[in-house]
């Protein structure tokens, strides 16, 4: 069945058309994530879809209903996490997730979400003085308190460290392993390479790839060799056919080339003579990150020097 | 293409419709709304500063020697205490709630939203009144008044309905205030004329008739003449004169069409100007 369908939506501001011409469906359980720079249309696109503002043209179906006009049934199925955290501060943690869980039908216990969102040890602290991560996290435990079947996540983990990022990755997944639907909005590659089973790219408003993970990365173009050079392989001077090739730090090389047999094989020569092993070489298809920039015409981010 | 749920049913994960639990009632969403908002009021020190604890001192400060009861002046301040409240307090924590997209969450909730409106608008009424009522027991108690059960029940009537004529009008008006910075100085400019002319905070004795005409239109002065005669026990008049209740539940209602008409939940939203290219 089908959770999310978007058929020709078109959003305008003025003369901007900030989403133009966007078809895309969501099959139930999918975690589609939406990918795209700064004013691609990311935002506009999920905030129809959970219902604040009307489209301009097409159609948008979410859980059968037109989000702007669905009612409060339809809300109780609809978890959502807003790119910017907004919460009242007086209230504790707990207090805060207690008020918004009376208002489904079969909420989570709250000691759940405090746990799923990693709160429990803060469940008595103030809003207002908890870090902006653990805000974040918050909200992210109001998305899911009333056990939504579809979750939007607008950029949900910007402003988390690293560790409390891949800790809400395996909160999303654990959702997800439970059937919910998610579409989710990221700056963050390697957040859609983790969690997503689909990809869409956003550009100018316009989807430029709908497609998997592997499938995007596999279009990105060469395969690429990535080594890091040790102190000692630094000392010992790359031949110009490689040196070329550094990165802008002059640390690592990246080769992007169609012929990765001559290239090892320069490589592999280089490091025999000068008594070098080649711990931590990677041979791989490129990157989603590059695969993401070449869908919007974004420059690469270590560019070479000289390209082949 | 997904049909749509029967009525009382909803399509499950996998497509077979089941019913779902039934949502909570509007009566227990009102109610704990309330409870909530008034939480978050009772947290803010300001609030209960402005309400109560600027009243009294204005009223000691005006009064500092225990004489006859100061019936005019103690209503004087309580109602601005109240109006204080009801106006400022309300509307400015509003437009900071929209300014910083909480009530965007909240809208994105089944809470229905004329509830998450009237549970605010509620709570400050009834928060305001006690602020009043607070103010009036404490002239009673220092300057030895006496007040009937009839005067008080009197009383509580005025200040409940000029309680929810403010903060209705507050409520409309955060619908024109573009950013929580203007909010503070918009307020201010609308309330101490009206509350000047009010008597609230003094004698009108020297503002001309056309000025205390007005003022008996305003939500203000119909509150401190109701107060005020309860507080007197005004031989042979009424404690809450007709025209009085008339005007402030007029206010009410226009303040409440208003409030539905120009109400925004979402904070303003800057031009939408696609960057160009950043790289490249």
């Amino acid at each position: 069945m089908t959770a999310v369908e978007v058929s020709h939506l078109t959003k305008r501001f003025g003369d901007l058309a900030a989403v133009d011409d966007v078809s895309f469906e969501v099959p139930e359980g999918q975690l589609l994530a939406v990918l795209g720079p700064n004013g691609a249309g990311k935002t506009t696109t999920l905030e129809i879809l959970e219902g604040f503002m009307a489209p301009t043209g097409g159609t948008v179906r979410v859980l059968g209903a037109d989000p702007h006009r669905a009612g409060r049934a339809w809300r109780a199925r609809i978890g959502l996490v807003l790119q910017s955290t907004s919460l009242d501060a007086a209230l504790t943690v707990r207090g805060t997730l207690s008020v918004f869980a009376q208002l489904y039908p079969s909420p989570r216990p709250v000691d759940e979400v405090l746990e799923l969102v990693d709160l429990a040890d803060e469940a008595g602290t103030k809003v207002g003085v908890l870090s902006g991560g653990q805000r974040r996290r918050v909200d992210v435990g109001i998305g899911v308190i009333g056990r939504p079947d579809i979750l939007f996540l607008d950029e949900p983990t910007t402003g988390l460290d690293p560790e409390a990022r891949r800790r809400a990755w395996t909160g999303v997944q654990n959702l997800t392993a439970a059937g919910t639907t998610v579409v989710l909005t990221t700056h963050y590659i390697e957040e859609a390479d983790q969690l997503a089973d689909r990809v869409i790219v956003l550009a100018g408003g316009r989807v430029v790839t709908d497609t998997t993970p592997a499938e995007l990365r596999s279009r990105g173009g060469l395969t690429t060799i990535r080594y890091r050079l040790s102190d000692r392989a630094l000392a010992a001077g790359l031949p110009e056919a490689l040196a070329r090739h550094l990165d802008a730090d002059r640390r690592a090389l990246v080769i992007r080339s169609p012929d990765v047999t001559a290239v090892l094989r320069d490589l592999v020569a280089w490091a025999d003579r000068h008594h070098l092993n080649l711990a931590g070489l990677e041979v791989g298809p490129p990157s989603l990150e590059e695969a993401y920039l070449a869908a919007t015409g974004e420059p690469l981010p270590h560019p070479e020097r000289n390209p082949q | 293409m997904t049909q749509p749920a029967a009525p009382g049913t909803v399509p499950a994960p996998g497509g077979v419709a089941t019913a779902r639990p039934r949502l909570p009632s509007v009566g227990l969403l009102l109610t704990g709304q309330i409870r909530y908002q008034l939480s978050l009021l009772l947290a803010t020190p300001n609030a209960l500063f402005i309400g109560i604890g600027l009243p009294v001192l204005l009223l000691i400060l005006f009064h500092p020697q225990r004489g006859s009861f100061p019936a005019a002046s103690v209503a004087g301040v309580a109602v601005f205490g109240l109006t204080v409240t009801a106006w400022n307090t309300h509307g400015i924590r509003l437009i900071q709630a929209r300014e910083a997209g909480v009530l965007k969450r909240w809208r994105a909730t089944p809470l229905p939203r004329w509830c998450y409106f009237l549970g605010r608008i509620v709570t400050t009424a009834l928060f305001s009144t006690a602020a009043g009522a607070v103010t009036i027991a404490v002239g009673v108690l220092v300057y030895h008044g006496h007040v009937t059960a009839v005067a008080a029940a009197a009383m509580l009537i005025a200040m409940i309905l000029g309680a929810l004529a403010w903060s209705a009008a507050a409520t409309a008006i955060t619908g024109l205030i573009p950013t929580a910075e203007s909010a503070n100085p918009i307020f201010m400019l609308v309330y101490f004329p009206v509350v000047f002319i009010s008597g609230a905070l003094g004698a009108t004795s020297v503002l001309p008739r056309w000025l205390t005409s007005l003022a008996s239109d305003l939500p203000a002065q119909p509150m401190v003449g109701a107060l005020t005669s309860s507080l007197r026990h005004t031989a042979g008049g009424p404690f809450l004169p007709g025209r009085d209740v008339a005007v402030l539940a007029t206010w009410v209602v226009a303040g409440l069409v208003a409030a539905v008409v120009l109400f925004r939940w979402e904070p303003n939203r800057p031009a939408v100007k696609r960057p160009p290219r950043a790289r490249g």
